[in-house]
């Protein structure tokens, strides 16, 4: 054992402690970052004591599920926001909904019916039919305007991704630079898990680590993040449908989850197949009343005439513009002298209640989509649980916690003391040996 | 899954956040539904509910329109009834003028004054025939003609029925009577009768007998009209009656569906706003302390 061994033991201490120390302040430091994950100093003793490596506490396997079941999430959010956006269209139960002014239509009729006569009464229920085309425009439309905002949403979103592919590219080579066991790749990776965990989020995916520990990205089984590479994604509509394409060749890149399937489902998927409903309600609107004028004959005693035009929600429209042209009558008028019967307006007033009419349409439209919207809030707050309980392992096997952090700043400190101690002693006794033996004598 | 030992600091307050979170929007919730009476605010709440709401209106709006066109038919069957009951009594003032010129003390002079009545008494009817009710003639059947009789006291009109709907299914009511109803069909009608009258009494007054048994006739066919008239009010006041019933009940299935339980959600929300303040409470004490407090 030489002279000074014992220097550079209790030196290994103090440099020992104060990288742990160092550690424990950067834990401290970062007890609010999101995707930071605690590290510990692993501290070997050798002549004196070494520090080994500074671990990363990160589980692997949770972070895998993590990301699982956020890309879950991801789709079933979008979902269920567009559902509700499209429930917002129509607000039923009220008592200015498209329900009520169906009502007024029907009762419009009917007060033509008992009265044929009365031109106020037949001038209403053109002006109440307005109101329904003007209330069916204008539900086509903000479908519309929902689409249009998804897929900007959509687009913003794949924005996002590709710079996510490319963050986690670029951090792969840093990674494959850093030595290991430090607190700089420890950052590095916790900077790629956060990618990742957005990344997932947006488009789901396949995330692997390789024994060079790269990560490698892979949606439906073509690599998105290669250990070298990325490659680009971009938003694409082809005959109405809109897809998510890889840059590269133009080809259907596969997105079964995150909030770019949720997006995708909703364009391509959920909002025409409200939309259709809407029309049929629409069409059912028109081919009943239609139906109906035909069958009877108007003031001037003609064959009643279309009272709308169009068959879908956003083209349908008034054709008529005088009260006198409602069809109230079922009977020819006999020498040019009109009935005023008011049978086919009560017939007209009836098709409220008719199957298949626009009213039956128009609630089923309205209690299915309740129940959708309702199945879907539900399914996404399900899993918001789940993950819920996945990230609380996440933080527990790598959140801060500042009172376990202060109990270790707290040992690294007087253990930092106690090496000083040493040296002290060591220093003190090298004094008696060096300057106070041999001086008898002197 | 294995089980939580060690908490993070930042987790803590994560989870806090979340059920504080969720208890405060179940409040806006509760709050939404008191401050606006409904119990449901989006189809999504309640599918199930939203469609007995949606039906429910509906039939309400129906019923409330059924009460419209029953309180129309009253009125138009009140005014119809006044009508028939004046004809009615001119009739029956025409067959004693009648029997006055058949009396064996009657003669030539006096005939003719009783024919003169019997004239003013054909126009007077023939005012009443052709009265309307809100700009439409009483006794015109469904024909949009303005007069039910012409001047010669021809009828013009039709005999097709005018009804209004009292229900929902077939259930309609007739309205109206037409000009044969009340005042006898073709030549028999009470306008002829009243004229050969007024002819027999200038002319032949051997024909009064056959008058009178003509004139009987048309009173007993306006007799009926009577009869029929009054027997359709007292329908309708029935059905008047039944469909205020109706809406009674359906704005009480209605309130029960779509109304706030103010009781129950009151309680709710005092329940909820107690758990609230506790959770608050408990998120201020755990989040207060850490080691750093009592290190120095």
């Amino acid at each position: 054992m030489g002279t000074f061994s014992g220097i550079s033991t209790a030196l290994s201490s103090l440099q020992a402690q104060r990288v742990a120390m160092d550690v424990a302040g950067q834990n401290i430091a970062n007890v609010s970052t999101p995707g930071y994950s605690r590290q510990r100093v692993e501290m070997t003793a050798g002549i004196g004591v070494d520090v080994s490596s500074i671990q990363r506490l990160h589980s692997g396997l949770l972070g895998d599920r993590a990301r699982t079941e956020s890309a879950r999430l991801g789709d079933l959010n979008v979902t269920s926001a567009v559902l509700t956006q499209i429930e917002q269209v129509f607000p039923e139960p009220s008592t200015s909904g498209f329900q009520s002014k169906l009502d007024a239509l029907w009762s419009g009729f009917s007060n033509v019916s008992r009265d044929p006569n009365n031109a106020a009464a037949r001038i209403q229920v053109i002006a109440q039919a307005n109101v329904l085309t003007g209330w069916l425009n204008d539900a086509a439309e903000q479908l519309t305007t929902i689409s249009t905002s998804q897929s900007q949403n959509l687009s913003n979103l794949v924005t996002s991704a590709n710079s996510y592919a490319q963050q986690i590219s670029k951090l792969n080579i840093a990674i494959g630079l850093t030595p290991e066991g430090t607190s700089a790749i420890n950052a590095l990776m916790d900077q790629r898990s956060f990618a990742a965990s957005q990344l997932a989020e947006a488009v789901g995916g396949t995330y692997l680590i390789d024994s060079a520990n790269k990560m490698s990205v892979s949606l439906g089984g073509a690599a998105f993040v290669g250990p070298s590479n990325y490659a680009t994604l971009q938003v694409a509509t082809t005959a109405g449908t809109t897809s998510v394409q890889w840059s590269s060749n133009d080809s259907t890149a596969v997105v079964s989850s995150g909030n770019a399937s949720g997006y995708l489902t909703a364009i391509n998927t959920t909002i025409p197949d409200w939309r259709a409903d809407l029309d049929s309600v629409a069409a059912a609107l028109a081919s009943k009343v239609n139906t109906a004028q035909a069958a009877g004959f108007d003031l001037s005693g003609n064959v009643g005439a279309a009272l709308f035009t169009g068959t879908t929600a956003s083209t349908i429209a008034v054709a008529l513009t005088t009260g006198s042209s409602i069809a109230a009558s079922t009977l020819a008028p006999v020498g040019g002298v009109a009935s005023l019967n008011g049978s086919n307006a009560d017939a007209m007033a009836a098709l409220g209640r008719s199957a298949g009419g626009p009213d039956e349409l128009y609630q089923n439209l309205v209690v299915s989509l309740g129940y959708a919207t309702q199945g879907a809030a539900q399914t996404a707050q399900t899993v918001q649980a789940f993950m819920a309980g996945i990230t609380g392992q996440i933080n527990s096997e790598s959140g801060v916690n500042i009172d376990e952090e202060m109990a270790n700043l707290l040992t690294y400190q007087r253990a930092y003391e106690a090496a000083a101690r040493v040296l002290t002693s060591i220093d003190e006794a090298l004094d008696t040996l060096i300057n106070r033996t041999g001086l008898v004598g002197r | 899954m294995t089980s939580i030992t060690r908490l993070a600091t930042g987790a803590q307050s994560l989870q806090n956040m979340d059920s504080v979170g969720a208890m405060s929007k179940r409040m806006a919730q509760l709050q939404e539904q008191i401050s606006s009476g409904k119990a449901i605010q989006r189809a999504s709440e309640d599918p199930g509910g939203t469609r007995s709401v949606m039906t429910l209106r509906a039939e309400q709006t129906r019923m409330s329109q059924y009460a419209q066109n029953i309180d129309n038919g009253l009125l138009r069957l009140n005014t119809t009834r006044t009508q028939v009951d004046s004809v009615n009594d001119q009739l029956f003032k025409s067959r004693e003028l009648v029997l006055q010129g058949q009396a064996s003390n009657s003669t030539a002079s006096s005939r003719s004054a009783l024919a003169a009545q019997i004239d003013v008494i054909a126009s007077s009817l023939l005012v009443a025939a052709n009265s309307d009710f809100a700009g439409r003639a009483l006794f015109t059947g469904a024909t949009s003609a303005a007069t039910a009789y012409n001047a010669g006291g021809t009828y013009i009109g039709d005999t097709n029925q005018v009804t209004t709907r009292v229900g929902d299914s077939g259930s309609t009511v007739r309205i109206e009577l037409n000009g044969p109803e009340v005042f006898g069909v073709g030549g028999a009608n009470a306008f002829a009768v009243l004229t050969s009258i007024a002819d027999s009494l200038r002319n032949t007054p051997a024909n009064l007998a056959a008058n009178l048994t003509s004139l009987d006739s048309v009173i007993t066919t306006a007799r009926g009209a009577q009869a029929t008239v009054g027997s359709r009010i007292n329908q309708l006041n029935e059905l008047r009656d039944v469909s205020a019933d109706r809406i009674l009940s359906i704005t009480g299935a209605l309130a029960a569906v779509e109304d706030t339980d103010l009781t129950k959600t009151i309680m709710e929300l005092t329940m909820q706003q107690t758990s609230y303040e506790a959770a608050l409470y408990a998120t201020a004490s755990i989040m207060q302390p850490s080691l750093m407090d009592f290190l120095r």
